[in-house]
């Protein structure tokens, strides 16, 4: 774990720290407005607007009778009808917060009717209102608690009635009280309950819905019997047991690491790979090491750059592994001629005039060898742009054509040039001319006695092109290694002694410097030619 | 009566000179250019010796060699690239004896050649006892050069018989490289001299194994090598 990881550990706990923090406020400033809106305590949706309405209607039309029967019926939607003696119809408990938000309700008379006020035929106004979510808000809030308490004594004198007129007056207190999934069934039961026990028992009846209440708030409801059970508080159940703050807190903050770690971890696994190939790498190991990571970003991109670049190095590398591994045995055979020599010197001292001959010979063959490997490599480093001059075509091959007829001459061979050249092409004259001729030279070297090299030149106006031709009468190149000819240290199969090798490729190299391209293709009727082709200044 | 050597090298010039001098050493020197006509050569018999250039064109010499050894046990020196570590173990794997690194003087190549055919050639002579060496399943018999495994007969080159018959008569004791290779390659041991190694590599190829399913040959650790005398 680098320091990198542990950056990204910090900025990410960070990040979920600012974030929490800032969420929480959120959370608890809204919360706040909600508490101190005074208005908040009544259901105004349509539906409670709706059965606000149908409960007015039935008491104003059917009577306090139709009224309760209907309230009784209903599942859900129970709207409230309180008198002035605050004494619900059902004997359900009221807030007292809710009681005096619907008095300011029924004063506003505001366009949405979700409190009415209707004259039963008991004489008594009752005031009509569906409470919002009651049992959640006096759930959290503490206050009132004593003041509910109070009210249960009121309740419970009206549970009596409700009780052996058959309508669990538990049901109706513990209805508030029941989480809205345990509703059905659980406000059902205790309701039958209390029918059948009558008066004694209708507190016992109610007394697992009070038990069952979220925060024990069920407890005080109506039925003297009641209060004694309540006094044990148990809590019942398990799901609802207060675990104080510090438990989620503690699992928060757990989980809240364990993302960080994770994450950072994430982040920093592919630069601990790049890491550990550049280290591979400065450690002499080229191998590839990303080609399998697929993946769009930037991190991936990098690693195949990576590999690309451990690649090129790894070819060039190679290259120049072999290249030496080859001047090291081009050196070997003069230099195993020089020992020769030597020793043949010692043994016959008498000879040593033609030992001496052999042993310059070899040494000049090894200066040769030496100084066109540092031409190689110079062309190799791309020394050829330092200096760039006009090369008049037609003198270069007028004088390589002159030294080469002689050169032939002696080895019965002739050189013929035809064509024009008279162009002009930028670049380093001594290289170019060195380019030629070594092409030349080849050419005569593998041309058999009495043989014609042919020196053809020829301007293509339109590509803006040179075209030099070499061409001879020689054995010609095995197909497949028409390519290969110009490497260096390649020699035919069937090439003498002389040469290193070396010449061809140096051609190449020169004639790429140039802008240029060189081929070697077989004659119809045998024979090299050798096409090179140069771009001609403007 | 002369020595022939034979002197495989495509470098006409070096082969001339090597041949000026091998001459004038009191050798009968013949000189080919490529691997086919060195083989053909090889297999007329009438050689003591053959002088193999490891970098040849066409052919190559590790070829060559391995042609050779399929049809004749004449022994075999190698030219080498120096530093060329595989082409000189393969050769000596192939039943080369033994190698000389390229840019050599002929003073050295020389007394190689002397040292092979001191061993080839005296071997038989130098031995007082006419008698056949028995180590449990092997046989040799040094002065007619043969030796048998169980009843097999082995197919052994030269350095190869020298080196087996040198850790038969010190069976069952460990015989030093150094003496190994003063004794059965006739010349001392050079520091990093891979050589005694390759060849009883494939001696223990060769040979079989005793009763318990080792080899016969044990590397003695720091020592050197151990014919097992059962």
């Amino acid at each position: 774990m680098g320091r990198l990881f542990w950056k990204f550990f910090l900025c990410i706990l960070l990040a979920q720290f600012a974030a929490t923090v800032g969420i929480g406020g959120a959370i608890w400033l809204k919360n706040r407005n909600q508490q101190s809106s005074p208005l908040m305590n009544l259901d105004m949706s349509p539906p409670a607007e709706m059965a606000i309405n149908a409960a007015a209607a039935t008491l104003e039309f059917g009577g306090v009778k139709a009224l309760q029967r209907m309230l009784e019926n209903m599942d859900r939607h129970r709207v409230y009808a309180v008198d002035e003696q605050e004494h619900e119809l059902l004997g359900r408990i009221v807030n007292p917060k809710t009681l005096q938000e619907t008095r300011v309700r029924l004063k506003e008379d505001g366009k949405r009717r979700v409190v009415r006020q209707v004259m039963g035929d008991d004489g008594k106004r009752y005031m009509l209102f569906l409470p919002s979510g009651d049992y959640f808000q006096r759930g959290l809030d503490g206050e009132n608690r004593p003041l509910l308490a109070n009210l249960g004594g009121g309740a419970a004198a009206d549970a009596g009635d409700s009780a052996r007129t058959g309508v669990g007056g538990p049901a109706g207190a513990a209805r508030p009280g029941v989480p809205p999934g345990a509703s059905g069934p659980g406000g059902t039961m205790p309701a039958l309950d209390g029918a059948q026990a009558g008066d004694g028992r209708g507190g016992q009846g109610q007394r697992p819905m009070g038990g069952n209440g979220p925060q024990g708030y069920g407890g005080p409801g109506p039925g003297p019997g009641m209060q004694g059970d309540m006094g044990g508080e148990r809590p019942w159940g398990p799901r609802f047991q207060p675990l104080g703050p510090w438990v989620p807190i503690a699992a928060a903050t757990l989980a809240s690491l364990l993302f960080s770690v994770l994450l950072a971890w994430y982040f920093s696994r592919p630069i601990r790979a790049l890491r550990q190939a550049f280290d591979a790498a400065a450690h002499g190991d080229l191998s590839p090491r990303f080609a399998k990571e697929s993946g769009g970003n930037e991190l991936a991109d990098l690693g195949r750059d990576f590999d690309r670049m451990t690649a090129r190095l790894r070819s060039l590398i190679d290259g120049q592994t072999r290249l030496l591994h080859d001047v090291s045995h081009e050196l070997r055979s003069p230099l195993a001629r020089l020992q020769a020599a030597i020793g043949l010197a010692h043994q016959q001292p008498e000879k040593w005039s033609a030992s001496m001959e052999r042993i310059e010979r070899e040494s000049v063959r090894m200066d040769k060898l030496v100084g066109e490997l540092l031409t190689l490599a110079r062309l190799e480093a791309g020394a050829i742009k330092a200096s760039q001059e006009e090369i008049s075509m037609a003198d270069l091959l007028d004088q390589i054509a002159d030294d080469a007829t002689y050169e032939a001459a002696s080895q019965q061979r002739i050189v013929v040039q035809d064509g024009d050249a008279d162009v002009q092409v930028i670049g380093q004259s001594d290289l170019l001319g060195r380019a030629i001729e070594n092409v030349v030279r080849n050419a005569i070297k593998h041309s058999p006695d009495g043989g014609e090299v042919q020196l053809q030149t020829r301007v293509l106006p339109e590509t803006r092109q040179l075209s030099i031709r070499v061409l001879d009468r020689g054995p010609g190149v095995s197909p497949a290694d028409l390519d290969t000819i110009f490497q260096p240290f390649f020699r035919s199969a069937n090439a003498n002694a002389e040469g290193h090798g070396l010449g061809l490729a140096i051609a190449q190299h020169v004639i790429e410097a140039h802008g240029g391209s060189i081929k070697a293709s077989n004659r119809a009727g045998g024979g090299l030619c050798v096409e090179m082709i140069l771009p001609v200044k403007k | 009566m002369k020595s022939k050597v034979l002197l495989i090298d495509d470098d006409i010039e070096l082969v001339g000179m090597f041949k000026e001098y091998l001459e004038q050493e009191g050798f009968e020197v013949k000189a080919v250019h490529d691997g086919e006509a060195g083989t053909a050569e090889a297999f007329t018999g009438l050689y003591a010796i053959a002088i193999l250039d490891v970098m040849m064109p066409r052919m190559n010499g590790l070829e060559t060699l391995r042609r050779i050894r399929t049809n004749s046990q004449l022994p075999i020196l190698m030219l080498t690239g120096r530093g060329d570590d595989t082409d000189r173990i393969v050769g000596l794997e192939l039943g080369a004896d033994d190698y000389v690194a390229k840019p050599c003087t002929p003073r050295e190549l020389t007394a190689r050649i002397r040292a092979i055919l001191r061993r080839a050639q005296s071997a038989p002579a130098d031995n007082s006892q006419q008698t056949a060496i028995t180590v449990g399943q092997l046989i040799m018999w040094p002065e007619q050069r043969r030796a048998t495994w169980a009843g097999n007969k082995l197919e052994l080159t030269s350095t190869e018989f020298n080196l087996l018959e040198v850790l038969a008569r010190n069976a069952g004791r460990p015989v030093s490289k150094n003496t190994l290779s003063e004794q059965g390659l006739g010349r001392p041991l050079a520091r990093f001299d891979r050589n005694i190694d390759v060849h009883l590599s494939s001696l223990r190829h060769k040979l079989g194994t005793i009763a318990d399913g080792r080899s016969c040959l044990q590397t003695v650790y720091r020592l050197g090598y151990q014919l097992i005398k059962e």
